[in-house]
């Protein structure tokens, strides 16, 4: 069942937000053993539904619960983004402008979720909150750095959330949680009102746990924005009523290279499940890919690096120490690296042009493995041992430093969850959403239910 | 080059761009900045097209 038939019930009378609320607010109670959540305003969210009750009946998101990632300010309330640093800032003025446009369509916000330190990481093992544990196995990372929000969703606490990414925080935990999340094109939704980690590939998306009602957040999320100077301004295209049946005819790549070396076998299942449901199916490649999770590395320490300066300066105790390490690495790279990386990122955006040409839609796995355990700093791929946090994107960097739309989606496979990327070309998030339908309306992709442990 | 060599030539370098290094911290930064030089050998080996003089506006 979608969101649709509860809102209607809503708008209808049927039901009310408020004790759609309250069902929310119950499974939140028992989140101590998740962790999703760094705050909840169970009094703000009451008396917000109270007002989509009374208020006349037509509302998009009539009454839908959700979470935001803990960098979206809120009016009132200074935004933490996963650091004791930002204690000092000054409360927010207003809302981000994706929290504001949710609220806007009568939706109502439960509470700020948990991350990585400024986004810096993909495992939300925050150094100052503790980790946010995964629903379907709680001694398991949930990814990151949009941890919170993914498994908020993921555990049925509210039906959608928003996250950010920036080298892949939406697509991994959604991923490792086994739902659906979408980092649209570069410049497609605004971010204004959001702590930025790396103005240059920062993005913000929604997390749910099923096409239509990722398409239906989606469509209330689109639209300009003076604030973001990076938000461009062209019309909403918006997914509507999904055509489901149209992904079939889709000409599909399956990218190979880059993008199955070091995949585990589960990994490669997910992918090799939904590639084989496409008639149109070939081997994609993508030359360059390597340069360009590379690139997306480099862009992100030194990027990061520059923005966290003068607090890397004069309180690096503060950090967490796995950020702070690697924002104090960034600091120290050669100025020409910056300039390196941003024509390789105009070849690359050239590079997937022409691929574009060949196919309506690319396959690659989401990440390389399933959830590891909490606190493993290493996971072993292609035979040798890496680092967690900075490794589990690397099907996704390359993909976000061309600012291509990308929806992470779970296949239904036994076992812990594990996800695929499709991939678009700019500005076609639709062909995502009616790809994914397809898939599951095929059984191919589905979410699978998680209550919420006991804590 | 010996791990102390590496420590003293990243110490010298984080002087240089007006950023101290305290000693807890040396071997985590040391051990991101190894990892960040071989990504930036990647990167360093490609042959991009040049930028956009439009992109170079941007700040």
């Amino acid at each position: 069942m979608t969101l649709r038939s509860d809102i209607e019930a809503v708008n209808s009378g049927a039901r009310t937000a408020a004790a759609w609320l309250e069902q929310s607010l119950g499974c939140t109670s028992a989140d101590e053993g998740l962790n999703c959540l760094t705050a909840v305003f169970a009094d703000e969210a009451r008396e917000a539904a109270q007002t989509v009750d009374l208020a006349p009946c037509g509302q998009v998101l009539a009454g839908v619960p959700f979470v935001a990632k803990d960098l979206f300010d809120i009016a009132g309330r200074t935004t933490m983004a996963g650091s004791i640093l930002n204690a000092e800032h000054a409360p927010a003025g207003a809302d981000a402008t994706a929290v504001a446009r949710l609220k806007a369509a009568g939706a109502v916000l439960v509470g700020l979720a948990n991350m990585d330190e400024y986004a810096y990481g993909f495992s939300t093992e925050n150094h100052h909150l503790g980790p946010t544990r995964n629903p379907h196995d709680p001694t398991r990372i949930a990814g990151g750095s949009s941890g919170g929000s993914a498994a908020a969703v993921a555990a049925g606490m509210v039906p959608i959330s928003l996250g950010s990414d920036t080298n892949g925080s939406i697509r991994v935990p959604a991923s490792l949680c086994g739902i659906f999340g979408l980092k649209p094109t570069f410049g497609r939704l605004s971010r204004a009102g959001t702590f930025p980690f790396v103005a240059s590939l920062d993005h913000i998306g929604p997390f749910a746990r099923c096409v239509d009602d990722i398409a239906l957040v989606y469509d209330v999320l689109q639209g300009s924005d003076p604030f973001d100077p990076a938000c461009v301004d062209r019309p909403s295209d918006l997914a509507g009523t999904l055509d489901r049946s149209i992904g079939r005819t889709f000409k599909v790549g399956l990218l190979d290279g880059w993008f199955r070396q070091g995949a585990t076998t589960d990994a490669l299942a997910a992918v090799e499940k939904v590639a084989t449901a496409f008639a149109n199916l070939r081997s994609a490649n993508w030359a360059g890919a390597e340069v360009a999770r590379s690139s997306a590395f480099c862009m992100t320490a030194i990027e990061g690096a520059s923005f966290h300066f003068s607090r890397l300066s004069r309180q690096a105790a503060s950090f967490d120490p796995a950020v702070r390490d690697r924002l104090l690495a960034g600091a120290l790279m050669p100025a020409h690296l910056g300039q390196q990386v941003r024509r390789v990122r105009r070849s690359m955006i050239q590079e997937v042009d022409r691929l574009f040409r060949d196919f309506d839609l690319l396959i690659a796995p989401a990440t390389p493995c399933s959830a590891p355990r909490i606190g493993e700093a290493t996971i072993e791929i292609d035979g040798v041992e890496v680092p967690v946090r900075a490794n589990l994107g690397i099907y996704t960097q390359p993909v976000s430093f061309v600012g291509l739309p990308a929806l992470a989606s779970p296949v239904d496979l036994p076992g812990m969850p594990i996800g695929v990327q499709l991939i678009a070309a700019p500005w076609n998030e639709r062909v995502l959403l009616q790809a994914a339908a397809w898939l599951e309306d095929r059984g191919i992709l589905a979410s699978r239910p998680c209550p919420v442990p006991e804590a | 080059m010996t791990d102390a060599q590496q420590l003293e030539e990243m110490k010298a370098l984080a002087k240089g761009v007006g950023i101290d290094i305290p000693t807890p911290f040396a071997a985590g930064v040391l051990t991101n900045l190894n990892l960040l030089r071989r990504h930036a050998a990647i990167v360093d080996q490609a042959d991009p097209v040049d930028l956009d003089p439009a992109e170079l506006l941007i700040p």
